[in-house]
């Protein structure tokens, strides 16, 4: 007798990025300790694949750096999210509709949350979170 | 004979309603580029793009100009993003909103030395979009 066995939605499950996603929240995140000597960049994993992230900078006087993978501080495939000195516009990013599965993040700031809305999506469907892809590093 | 769908195309629907595959380039050193903008260049079409503009000045000297063909810059057919600090506070346009656009390349240029594109990806190839619409009207 057959039986019919629902298996997770695959990577292109495009009904998983319509609904909204289950949150992720990783708040007061001291980068300069995490990252401090031989460490290199602190990891974000997420339990699944993401809908979207936001990351906020607190700092007020340090700035911190954003990559998909850590061989992008390298190849300058990375963005910098200013500290919230003066009310930089820059201290937050917007919703970024990305799908990953880690993010990596360093820098002297000592205050940064990281906002996620996840899907139901195994981060195993994506191989190495990009890393290689142009663009990625 | 198997069947192969093959890739998407231009308007495969549901390639706009996953999210996007990241790409980033950043700390882009504008003020280096001398000789013409600088063509970002994506590998396949974009889902939506954001610019942002993280150079400081106290009158705005560090303005930067975006457009999606280099000819753009001279008919008129760019938009342009303030730097980020105006020395008692933040400039509101120094960002922009999460662009929800189809493209191949952007251009920039400008005298910031903080600028930063992240675009979210479809897998749609370029090849779906001839020049990256240039000759369009609202691209040049």
């Amino acid at each position: 007798m057959a039986v019919y066995n629902i298996k997770s939605p695959g990577l292109g499950s495009v009904g998983s990025y319509q609904v909204s996603g289950k949150p992720f929240l990783s708040g007061s995140i001291n980068v300069a300790t995490a990252t401090a000597g031989p460490r290199g960049p602190l990891e974000i994993s997420f339990p699944s694949v993401t809908r979207w992230v936001i990351l906020t900078n607190h700092d007020t006087s340090n700035d911190v750096d954003v990559a998909f993978s850590a061989n992008g501080f390298d190849t300058n495939n990375f963005f910098t999210v200013s500290s919230d000195t003066n009310d930089r516009a820059n201290m937050m990013t917007q919703r970024m509709e990305l799908k990953v599965s880690r993010l990596y993040i360093t820098g002297a700031a000592t205050q940064v949350d990281v906002i996620a809305g996840l899907t139901g999506i195994d981060t195993k469907e994506i191989k190495d979170n990009w890393s290689g892809s142009l663009g990625v590093g | 004979m198997p069947y192969n769908p093959g890739p998407p195309g231009l308007g495969h629907v549901g390639s706009y309603q996953g999210s996007g595959k990241p790409f980033v380039s950043g700390n882009i050193d504008l003020s280096s580029h001398i000789n013409g903008p600088l063509e970002i260049t994506f590998p396949s079409v974009t889902r939506w793009i954001i610019v942002r503009n993280r150079g400081n000045s106290n009158n705005n000297s560090k303005i930067i100009k975006v457009a999606g063909s280099a000819n753009g810059f001279t008919t008129g057919e760019y938009f342009r993003i303030s730097d980020d600090y105006n020395g008692t506070g933040a400039r509101r346009n120094s960002t922009t909103p999460r662009m929800e656009l189809k493209m191949t390349r952007i251009y920039l240029t400008g005298s910031s030395d903080k600028v930063d594109v992240i675009a979210g990806l479809t897998g749609i190839p370029t090849t779906s979009i001839r020049d990256n619409w240039s000759g369009s009207v609202g691209i040049g």
